[in-house]
């Protein structure tokens, strides 16, 4: 008897916990809700089908290499509960350790990662600065020169940093929350927020009402849209993220690999697919168009690091939209709207965030009170001037 | 046969309302070129340089009206490629589609960067900033490869 | 006789064979071994469109080989099995499939803990479709682009007479075939107009004909982008025309995928073009009738034992052939080779020892790049096969006019197939229907779940065999239509080489100032500062660094941004645009100016300097020069305020002369005043230096007198080497960058990027100084309003270090235990004695810690003291002299 990962269910009138979005943030809020606290009439409400926003196209580096110490605090949570995700949900996610190299070709990136270096260390998090040498031992197959522009001078080097099936991450989740009473519906979209005199009592969908509890907004590149059913502002802009696949090769890279200077991050999966990233298309869109400008110009600075992949073949480009805040870093917590949280501001830093982020929000949902680790990424907080800067961790920006 | 060399011209830049600059007139078998708006270029032999400026001042400076004269001569290089396979060379080098009557003044990515081409029958001017002439120069011989590009001595523009 | 090399074999060549006919007829028949199973694959589609034939061709892994010509002194082996494709010791493994279902990972090994980095090591062995070439440069391709009214991607039938059709209407048409024009098509009437159609496009001159061009997509623009021998071509044209045909189907039954079963068209091709022989006894399964066409070539290859077919087909087979009416496989036998068929029909099931299957279930449209376009929103017109699939010759070709006049043929929503019940459904990944039935079972219900937790779809045809499979699979089991949708197309519609996608963009793109050839003669060792390559240093550095101090010196500083503004709001415009005064800025004068953007955070610094009422320069910092173009023009047209902006970064060069000989070394070269009375600090002043016209600024960030020439790029040279020929006796030497660092460091002027971050107010970085809150309006203002009652929870401030131990520029800062910030500028001062050094520091037990404990992983621990910068020439005399 096969046994089932996602059931279907009759959508009921009204749930103790309403979260809109069925992606890895969503997911894992549902399940920590059930298993933590305790609370089980929660139900996730999805749109298309679990994880096909940005958990289910993002390049699946798992890390907690930040530069603040609210950030790292936060990341060192969220890249700890993944260590263990496998055992605790019974799902094996394909979780490998590589260990995360971030190069420096120019000055400023040399002093940048070895502050992180520092950084992380106080914190517990386990980098180390490297020479161009030591960085050639760690990565053989990388052209030191990169293809005789920009020479590598140094990186910071994260041994825990990962990889993993982000997929199998939203379906983890989600079948572990089933099983403990939580419920998923695919096909289901939020078309607004019911709101009485400031307070949030359920929400609009194309399958009619649902009263809630409470209602979490845990989507992604689209929070845009919902924040306005709540009439709620939020500093944020959508951008589009794009990357590419090659096709499955045996294995030729142990190391994830990433460098601001050339804005991109390249590692290879269990199946042999080299999966390459870059940095946010600099326009904002919601559309996820792949372009041809990205395609060449992320091909060209992959064969500059690793000159092998100069033959190898494209299979798939894709993009993803990504809700970018102006301090790189999460929105989380209560709004002005009682009854009504959000999950946001996940930009590029959203999938690694996602044990973490669920955990701390069922917390927040379950209490009323905002935890402290959470505390940081409150919505107001570029009002109090308590910005949280990860620009130069977040992404390679 | 296909030949590249470096030209040199002046470049006037040329800032005013636009109605003052549909106005201006250049003597002198300079070209004018419409870069914005508000912004015309006019591109000569250095032979007339101070006195294109001078002139342009009187047509658009105080107290006629606000418009600023800025000589941009050494802010671009300009390196001209000629033959028949002129456009051959362009489509290497160029996204812009070009004109296709025998002139035209094309702004576009040239090799990669802003540039501006002014094309003038078979000979094609390019120019890029000045920092990255070196790179046009080698981007050009680059995709020539095939089609048998020769330098030549640099000469005045015409 | 040519040949090329096959695993230590001279494998002959016959004119027009692909590598994959070549070796056929050379008696191989195991091409690969799948991806999961290690089972033994054999040529199936011929056209490409399957991942049977892949080899490694000249290193080169996951190269198809049967749309690759074979030409002479080629390598080809094939890249899967172990010890080779002929024995495998992991086909194995398809007696282990009771322990590998569907997603079998994702539900083991998980168990303890430990287990899965070790089976994911063994996993990774398995996997991939062969070696990376390591050793190998890439090659260098070119690109260029083609601007045409009309670009045709296939030139079957269809595009070739869509492209005829619009150059008669005085189009400029690219066409393009991935193969060589007609290599897929058995011989018979289609071949002989497609050579005739050939004939005239080739004598068109507003045709080009790209053969061996892939078009990998449509992209917005539109843009179709195709890879061919001779680079990268980039077509930009006013329409496109889609006419790629049809595949034909695949066909999903147990045993579907063993060596022997061909696809209908692959096997004509085969025979028809290339001679080869099929076998002993055939069985053909022909369930549409354009394959009737291909019957009379196959029978020549082949004896045909049986002909599946529906009633309505059976009519028009040739007499003589045995028939079997409304007869459907039920399974396909065979160990390595294809040995028999067992074939149900109204009569019953029966078996029919055979070594050869043919299948012609119908065509399926190659719409890959069809659905791209409608992805980026690309109108195309679709012609051919690929808009109805099996149409006959002389339907195609009104197809492919209808198509050349831009006319619009609706496609038609493709015909599913039946839902899959048994066999491999995805060739590629190997899946079979029994895993669809699991991974639904467990609840993946619908394409994209079942997509992404089965891998169907996802291997190297990227669903060309097995999308409509999928797709029926689940619209047999779920009404609702989303579920059953089709996946997103996405480029590239083949797979392509990462060289040939970044043909001509892999330049590397410097800027260069006008002395970049002088600074490599002069021994400078440079770097990268941004997109301009700048002097590190010359030699020594502390050499450098005492030039300045001591004597005089000189600096490349041409990559400062440089703006010209005027028009008669200009000064309007910088009033309210700037921080600082303006308005009262004298002619002849300039000031050190902050630029902050809406939210009161500093992005840049540079000078404001005023020539006359209307008329200023400014500078920016290096790293944002180009930008700040854009975000003038922007508050400008905002605003509504006219001002003339002339952007003269590239025009101008810039040398810095600093030190306390520096008024020395300028006098020697100028007959106009430079005294400190005609040009005072913050003066801005036009003189002739060495014969050239500059622009001269009295600056300072390093503490010493110091002055900026500002002039023409084309005599920067000259300048410079009149400087140091002055000032050989003064003894001058240039200084790099590394140089100014711990000058400016010592001056305490910090640099905007490395001392701020995203939110630094000027209050938090101590410059309150620079902004006039009095000015009821600029750009930041109403964000420092309300941020002045804020605590700010960081400050930068200046820090000393006693001795020669100056800590890394990243060090951590300790209060006993706690971080309480970090480095963002440290050096040793020689001419202090002392480390001196820049930091963020965080309140800490309510204040902003005045001693702190430095950390930079050298293992020294640093006390450091807090300091009031700048630290050197405090007063500003030497500035000022």
């Amino acid at each position: 008897m096969p046994k089932v990962h996602l059931r279907s269910h009759t959508l009921e009138p009204s749930y103790d916990v309403v979260i809109i979005g069925g992606g890895g943030h969503g997911l894992a809020t549902a399940y920590y809700l059930a298993k933590e606290f305790g609370v089980r009439r929660v139900v996730v409400l999805e749109r298309a089908y679990i994880g096909s926003g940005g958990t289910g196209r993002n390049t699946t580096v798992l890390r907690a290499n930040y530069k603040t110490p609210e950030t790292i605090r936060f990341y060192k949570k969220s890249f700890d509960l993944y260590a263990t995700l496998a055992q605790d949900l019974d799902y094996n996610m394909l979780r490998s350790e590589r260990g995360l190299l971030w190069l420096a070709h120019s000055e400023p990136q040399l002093r940048n990662q070895r502050e992180r270096a520092l950084q992380n260390q106080h914190f517990g998090v386990n980098t180390v600065f490297l020479g161009a040498e030591q960085v050639h031992e760690v990565c053989p197959q990388l052209d030191m020169t990169a293809g005789s522009k920009r020479p590598i001078l140094g990186a910071a080097y994260h041994p825990p940093g990962a990889i993993i099936r982000h997929d199998a991450v939203a379906w983890g989740y989600a079948a572990a929350a089933e099983r403990l009473g939580v419920q998923i519906h695919q096909g289901v979209e939020v078309t607004g927020l019911r709101i009485e005199g400031a307070r949030c009592l359920g929400v609009e969908t194309n399958r009619g009402f649902i009263g809630a509890g409470a209602v979490l907004s845990a989507v992604g590149g689209y929070v845009t849209q919902i924040a306005e059913m709540a009439r709620i502002r939020l500093p944020i802009v959508t951008h589009p993220l794009q990357a590419f696949v090659t096709e499955a090769y045996k294995p030729v890279l142990d190391r994830i690999v990433a460098s601001a200077d050339l804005h991109i991050y390249i590692s290879q999966s269990a199946r042999g697919e080299l999966l390459v990233g870059a940095e946010i298309d600099p326009y904002s869109s919601y559309a996820t168009r792949s372009t041809f400008p990205f395609l060449a110009s992320c091909a060209s600075r992959a064969i500059d690091l690793f000159p092998f992949m100069a033959r190898l073949r494209i299979l798939r480009q894709w993009t993803g939209v990504c809700d970018m805040t102006p301090d790189y870093s999460p929105l989380m917590g209560l709004t002005a709207v009682d009854r009504f949280c959000i999950s946001s501001g996940w930009g590029t830093w959203g999938f690694k965030a996602i044990p973490a982020s669920g955990i701390l929000m069922a917390e927040l949902l379950a209490s009323g009170k905002v935890p402290p680790l959470m505390a940081p990424f409150a919505l107001d907080r570029f009002r109090w001037d308590r910005a949280v800067p990860e620009r130069a961790s977040a992404g390679t920006h | 046969m296909l030949s590249l060399f470096a030209t040199h011209a002046f470049i006037i830049a040329v800032h005013a309302d636009r109605s003052v600059l549909d106005a201006l007139r250049v003597t002198s078998g300079s070209r004018v070129a419409r870069v914005a708006s508000d912004e015309a270029w006019i591109i000569g032999d250095r032979s007339v340089r101070s006195q294109t400026s001078t002139e342009a001042v009187g047509q658009v400076g105080p107290p006629l009206s606000d418009g600023l004269v800025v000589d941009q001569t050494d802010g671009w290089s300009i390196w001209s490629v000629r033959g028949p396979e002129v456009r051959q060379v362009l489509g290497r080098l160029m996204v812009a589609d070009l004109p296709s009557g025998g002139y035209g003044f094309v702004q576009g990515a040239i090799a990669g960067v802003s540039g501006k081409l002014l094309l003038l029958g078979d000979t094609a001017h390019l120019m890029v900033p000045a920092p990255v002439g070196h790179h046009l120069r080698d981007r050009i011989v680059a995709v020539s490869g095939d089609l048998g590009l020769e330098f030549e001595e640099s000469r005045p523009f015409a | 006789m040519t040949s090329f090399e096959f695993e230590g074999r001279q494998i002959p060549i016959e004119l027009g064979d692909s590598i994959a006919t070549a070796l056929y007829r050379s008696g191989v028949r195991t091409f690969s071994r799948s991806f999961k199973y290690h089972r033994p694959r054999g040529l199936y589609c011929g056209t490409g469109d399957c991942p049977n034939c892949s080899m490694t061709v000249e290193g080169e892994p996951a190269v198809r080989t049967c749309v690759t010509p074979a030409t002479p002194g080629l390598e080809v082996h094939r890249s899967t099995g172990w010890p080779s494709a002929d024995i495998d010791v992991f086909s194995a493994l398809w007696w282990l499939r009771p322990f590998m279902p569907v997603g079998f990972y994702y539900k083991s090994m998980h168990k303890p803990a430990a287990v899965w980095p070790i089976a994911e090591r063994f996993i990774r062995q398995l996997a991939g479709l062969g070696d990376v070439p390591l050793n190998q440069a890439p090659d260098d391709r070119e690109r260029r682009y083609h601007h045409a009214d009309v670009c045709v991607i296939g030139a079957g039938i269809a595009g070739l007479t869509a492209a005829l059709v619009a150059a008669d209407r005085d189009e400029t048409v690219v066409v393009c075939d991935e193969g060589r024009v007609g290599s897929k098509i058995p011989p018979g009437a289609l071949d002989s107009r497609i050579t005739a159609s050939l004939a005239q496009v080739r004598r068109d001159r507003r045709i080009t004909l790209i053969e061996h061009g892939t078009a990998f997509g449509i992209y917005e623009g539109p843009l179709v982008p195709i890879v061919a021998a001779d680079g990268l071509h980039l077509v930009l044209p006013k329409r496109v025309v889609v006419t790629t045909g049809a595949a034909e189907r695949h066909g999903v039954f147990a045993g579907n995928d063993l060596p022997g079963v061909w696809l209908a068209r692959g096997a004509a091709v085969a025979v028809g073009r290339h001679g080869l022989g099929l076998g002993n006894h055939a069985v053909v399964v022909m369930e549409t009738e354009y394959a009737l066409d291909n019957l009379a070539s196959i029978q020549a290859a082949v004896r045909i034992d049986a002909v599946l077919a529906p009633s309505a087909l059976a009519a028009r087979i040739p007499t003589g052939l045995r028939v079997i009416v409304d007869g459907k496989v039920e399974r396909a036998l065979g160990r390595a080779r294809l040995r028999a068929v067992e074939i149900r029909s109204p009569q019953g099931v029966e078996r029919i020892g055979c070594d050869t299957l043919i299948l012609a279930f119908g065509l399926v449209p190659r719409d890959n790049l069809v659905r791209q376009a409608t992805a980026a929103s690309v109108t195309v017109a679709v012609g051919g096969d690929v808009a109805t699939p099996g149409l006959g010759l002389e339907a195609a070709i009104a197809s492919g006019r209808a198509a050349g006049r831009g006319e619009p043929t609706p496609l038609e929503e493709p015909t599913l197939p039946a839902a899959p019940c048994a066999g491999f459904v995805c060739l590629c990944e190997d899946v079979s229907a029994a895993d669809l039935d699991l991974a639904w079972a467990e609840g993946y219900q619908g394409t994209e779940l079942l997509k992404r937790y089965s891998t169907a779809t996802m291997g190297p045809c990227q669903g060309a065999m097995c999308h409509g499979h999928l797709r029926s699979f689940v619209a047999a089991r779920s009404p609702v239509p989303i579920l059953s949708v089709a996946t997103t197309a996405r480029p590239p519609a083949r797979p392509v080489r990462l060289q040939d996608v970044a043909a001509g963009a892999r330049y590397p793109l410097e800027w260069h100032t006008g002395l970049h050839e002088r600074h490599l003669e002069m021994g400078g060792i440079m770097e990268w500062a941004g997109v301009w390559k700048r002097v590190e240093r010359y030699g020594d550095v502390m050499e450098e660094y005492r030039a300045v101090r001591e004597r005089v010196s000189i600096m490349d500083v041409s990559t400062l941004g440089k703006y010209h503004l005027a028009g008669r709001d200009a000064t309007a415009f910088l009033e309210r645009l700037y921080p600082c005064h303006v308005a009262n800025l004298k002619p002849g004068r300039s000031r050190y100016a902050l630029l902050l953007n809406e939210a009161g955070y500093v992005f840049d610094d540079g000078l404001v300097g005023r020539f006359g009422a209307e008329e200023y320069y400014l500078t920016f910092t290096s790293s944002g020069a180009d930008a700040m173009e854009s975000w003038l023009r922007d508050w400008a047209e905002s605003w509504g305020h006219t001002v003339r902006l002339a952007n003269q970064t590239g025009t101008l060069g810039a040398i810095n002369v600093a030190g306390p000989r520096a008024r020395d070394l300028l006098v020697k070269l100028s007959d106009d005043p430079v005294d400190s009375k005609t040009i005072p600090y913050g003066g801005l002043a036009r003189i002739t230096i060495a014969g050239v016209s500059c622009l001269l600024l009295r600056v300072g960030f390093v503490g010493e007198l110091s002055f900026e020439l500002h002039h023409p790029r084309l005599e920067t040279v000259k300048l410079w080497d009149a400087l140091l020929e002055a000032g050989r006796e003064l003894g001058v030497r240039p200084h790099g960058l590394e140089a100014l660092r711990l000058l400016r460091l010592e001056k305490g002027h910090l640099i905007v990027g490395q001392d701020t971050d995203f939110d630094s107010t000027p209050a938090k970085l101590g410059l309150e100084w620079a902004v006039k809150m009095e000015k009821s309006e600029f750009v930041g203002r109403t964000a420092l309003l309300r941020l002045k009652d804020i605590e700010p929870n960081r400050i930068l401030r200046a820090f000393t270090f006693p001795g020669n131990d100056v800590p890394l520029e990243g060090a951590q800062l300790l209060e006993g235990t706690d971080r309480v910030g970090y480095l963002t500028s440290s050096r040793y001062s020689p001419v202090l004695g002392y480390g001196v050094a820049l930091a963020w520091v965080y309140r800490h037990r309510g204040t902003f810690p005045t001693t702190v404990e430095a950390i930079d992983g050298s293992g020294r621990t640093m006390v450091g003291t807090v300091a009031e910068a700048p630290f050197y020439d405090r007063e500003g005399g030497r500035l000022r002299a």
